[in-house]
């Protein structure tokens, strides 16, 4: 599997949106931007109702549409395989926003475009990402380390442009 | 990597949220960077770290919170009428003693009431209600608010069956249940100790079934198999048929209630009718709860029959008008299928304490309030006039008094026919607003204090000051030690001891090492998990309970006293509510975004969810209510205006509206912050218990 990946655990998901926060306050975000959200998904009737919750963040896609979006090149891939956005060569045109099939890149006050740099601080001390210790469920994994669970994959996710995530539901 | 310019401070939240985690502040140039955990700990199920919530997280955007109160505030419009006026401490001081003194000179100190709640808990005696009930144990004998809004019922329940409130078992033996009833139980955002849910979610990974019983399909539902929706009030109803299943198909624990218990015997006559000539069939119970008789009998079968199984009961069931007789069935229930003692299982207890980490609080002084006011509905007992003396002065720390007890307008109402109001408050909440004083009170990372944990823990927390005090901002403690200095007990009150001087005192004279705890910021208790009632179970006779057979006490004479039956029968509400102007019953829960009505004031944590009303599919088609449409809940006690949740998740015949955003009435009265205790009532259940999940409302359409 190449790295970066990231697991996300449906059955476990609460929604209690600690990754969310623990995200913004770590990226010093303004109010209203998000690098991380959760997607509520509800349906069926009463009393079977439905509900999922679906943490969505960059996935750093193999073939990310966001890349050659970006007219000033300053939509990068580390050679640690993240994509991050010089925010120095950003003009803030918001191409990269637009190309983005998850819409998780944001446009700060200031508008300069920003996402999920993959936490390279947390990386450089040893440590799991801030979304993954955030969580008090322990959904969240890195691709490395699979949860020991009865678990399948979901295909839900439209992966022609190779999207690094697995999202996890019950068998 | 470590930048020299940073620092990592541990820290925790006082709050009364359901947990006490692990927090670090990361502070650079002197300014809090961002909230952290400690990052190195290690995290296994045999030793998980304490994972904070979404609330302890976003401390850093409650820090710069826009509306933070930074000076002393005097009064000089209307109450309510928000007109504030800077002034000094000396002079906030000066005013505040005097009216003490004149108060007392008048009308005697009971003329004073001292109201407290839990707006910041568990510090050692510093913070919160802790730091002023010492203050005027020092003082004079005021009159207090009491009472316990949490979990009453469920420890009069306890008290009588156990003779004494037991804790449950420690959350890890939730790995070895096979079933997990989650009885009005919402751990997903009430936590109930830390990692309760995520215990659940490794249960369940495991092979354990977990079953919601709930009026609502809550956010725990994502941890459940099944979801039963119940009538909310309705559960000893739901009890009682369970156990009606189990003891005419023999599958009750036989041994368990003939060593282990007493008085099974009434409860018996009462499940087979032997009196009434009412069996407690599931027929019986269908209509009352909303379940089907088939189902309830299932039910009953596998919770006898899946060993080890869990009842995790929530607090809800018992805030309801009859909640002793909720507890006392869904404890003897745990009895009759033998879950009792053994890990894995878990009895139906309620309660919190395990006796807490070996330290104790600032000790008290010799004067104890001579007059108590109940904490749910001390407003009527003031607007009914027959109080003497009667209340002239409310002295109020830790709690936003009118927003979080019942029938909030008739709260303001009772603050108004006072003579002086003087709140502590870090933010202009809507009881700081009608007060005559408000005093700023700093944050959980502006101070310095040792925490235990909520409950169903023993650990301790170091809290150490991260950043300077906003503003003019001071702790509680500061502030009593000044008003004790201008009383004349300052040194009494103080004994000399600045804050962190009295956390070393505390911690010195405990066994807790200091400076392990001082490095570390917390000091846990570990082991093998712990289970309830293991020893008396093992051994009764040895290990006898506090009751007066020292058995589990099924049948509870003590009852009668309180107008309720000797033993756990369903009493039905119904008969008291006006089901044809007001036929929804209400629910006011809590919310993770919130603990109580504190953190209402973190933009970060409230512009996560709307606040809205839950209502059916079904109760909202029939008033043609649209989702999302601005609707009004409404019954005698007041009207909320508030967007319509139209959700498959909720029972036809119940709405819900989050308890603890704040009460903000616009001009026709009409509360536009969704204050859900506008539409509770102040009636006690009979030994005095808050009854928040026994209200009825209707809603209507302002569209047209």
């Amino acid at each position: 599997m190449t790295t970066p990946h990231f697991v996300i655990d449906l059955a476990l998901c609460t929604g209690c949106n600690a990754c969310q926060i623990a995200c913004r306050d770590r990226a010093g975000l303004p109010d209203g931007v998000d690098w991380l959200s959760i997607e509520t998904h509800e349906g069926g009737c009463y009393p079977a109702p439905q509900l999922e919750y679906r943490v969505v963040h960059c996935f750093h896609c193999e073939e990310a549409p966001c890349l050659p979006a970006c007219p000033t090149e300053a939509v990068q891939r580390q050679g640690n395989g993240y994509i991050q956005i010089d925010a120095g060569l950003c003009i803030g045109c918001g191409a990269c926003r637009d190309a983005c099939p998850f819409e998780v890149i944001a446009i700060s006050p200031e508008g300069i475009a920003s996402k999920c740099d993959g936490c390279p601080d947390e990386a450089a001390r040893g440590w799991d990402t801030t979304c993954v210790r955030a969580c008090p469920m322990r959904a969240l994994h890195d691709g490395t380390k699979l949860p020991d669970a009865p678990r399948v994959s979901d295909n839900a996710l439209e992966d022609t442009i190779g999207p690094r995530v697995t999202y996890l539901r019950r068998p | 990597m470590n930048d020299v310019n940073e620092r990592r401070v541990p820290f925790t939240c006082t709050l009364d949220c359901g947990s006490r985690c692990e927090l670090v502040a990361v502070v650079r140039n002197g300014r809090i960077a961002r909230i952290d955990t400690p990052p190195g700990r290690e995290d296994t199920v045999e030793r998980p770290r304490l994972v904070p919530c979404t609330r302890g997280r976003a401390h850093r955007r409650l820090q710069t919170a826009e509306d933070r109160l930074l000076y002393p505030l005097k009064r000089t419009g209307l109450r309510g009428s928000d007109q504030f006026q800077r002034i000094s401490w000396d002079e906030a001081l000066d005013v505040i003693s005097s009216n003490l003194e004149q108060t007392r000179a008048n009308y005697g100190a009971q003329a004073i009431l001292h109201a407290t709640g839990a707006g910041s808990i568990a510090g050692r005696g510093l913070h919160g209600a802790a730091a002023s009930r010492r203050f005027f144990s020092y003082w004079d004998s005021v009159s207090a608010t009491i009472g316990n809004q949490s979990n009453h019922c469920a420890s009069m329940a306890a008290t009588w069956m156990f003779g004494e409130v037991i804790s449950g078992s420690d959350r890890a033996n939730l790995l070895q249940s096979r079933l997990i009833l989650l009885w009005g139980m919402n751990p997903a955002e009430n936590r109930m100790g830390p990692n309760t849910e995520y215990f659940i979610g490794q249960a369940r990974d495991r092979g354990a079934r977990v079953i919601l019983i709930d009026p609502r399909y809550t956010d725990s539902g994502i941890l459940a198999d099944e979801w039963l929706p119940i009538k909310p009030g309705s559960d000893a109803a739901l009890a009682a048929a369970m156990a009606y299943v189990m003891e005419t198909e023999n599958l009750v624990d036989r041994a368990f209630m003939a060593s282990k218990t007493s008085g099974y015997a009434a409860y018996q006559r009462y499940l087979l009718g032997r009196d009434d000539g009412l069996a407690k069939t599931p027929e019986w119970a269908a209509p009352i709860t909303g379940i089907a008789a088939e189902r309830i009998a299932e039910l009953a079968r596998e919770y006898a029959s899946q060993r080890p199984a869990a009842l995790l009961a929530g607090w809800g069931p018992q805030r309801t008008l009859y909640g002793e007789q909720v507890m006392r069935a869904l404890i003897t229930l745990s009895c009759m299928s033998g879950n009792v003692g053994l890990p894995g299982g878990e009895i139906a207890s309620g309660g919190t304490r395990r006796g807490g980490p070996p330290i104790q609080g600032m000790p008290s002084g010799p004067k104890a309030p001579l007059r108590s006011l109940s904490a749910s509905s001390w407003a009527d007992e003031v607007l009914a006039g027959e109080l003497d003396p009667p209340i002239k002065m409310a002295y109020i720390v830790a709690t936003n008094l009118i927003n979080r007890s019942a029938n909030t307008n008739a709260n303001k109402k009772a603050l108004a026919t006072m003579d002086c109001v003087v709140v502590h408050e870090p933010f202009m909440t809507p009881t700081a607003r009608h007060a005559d004083l408000v005093l700023p009170i700093c944050t959980d990372l502006e101070h310095t204090d040792v925490v235990t944990s909520w409950g169903h823990d023993s650990h301790l927390f170091a809290s150490q000051q991260v950043v300077e005090q906003a503003g003019e901002s001071r702790t509680d403690y500061w502030i009593l030690s000044q008003l004790a200095q201008r009383l004349g007990f300052g040194q009494a009150y103080t004994q000399g001891r600045s804050e962190v001087a009295w956390v070393e005192a505390l911690v010195q004279s405990s066994p807790i090492d200091r400076q392990a705890l001082a490095a570390d910021g917390i000091w846990r208790t570990d082991g093998a998990p712990r289970t309830a009632l293991s020893d008396y179970c093992a051994d009764p006779v040895a290990h006898p309970l506090g009751t007066t057979s020292g058995l589990i006490e099924i049948e509870n004479p003590m009852a009668e006293q309180y107008g309720l039956p000797r033993i756990p029968a369903y009493l039905a509400a119904h008969a008291e509510a006006s089901t044809d102007e007001y036929p929804l019953q209400l629910l006011t829960p809590h919310n993770r975004l919130r603990s109580n009505s504190c953190l209402a004031a973190n933009p970060w944590l409230q512009e996560l969810e709307q606040h809205a009303v839950w209502i059916s599919a079904a109760d909202a088609k029939a008033r043609g209510i649209q989702p999302w449409e601005s609707i009004e809940v409404y019954n005698q006690f007041g009207v909320v205006r508030l967007p319509a949740y139209v959700t498959e998740r909720i029972m036809p015949g119940v709405v819900c509206v989050y308890q603890g955003t704040w009460h903000r009435p616009v001009e026709d009265g009409v509360d536009e912050g969704g204050c859900a205790n506008v539409l509770t009532s102040h009636r006690l259940t009979r030994t005095g218990g808050p009854t928040t999940h026994t209200n009825w409302v209707q809603v209507r359409s302002i569209a047209s």
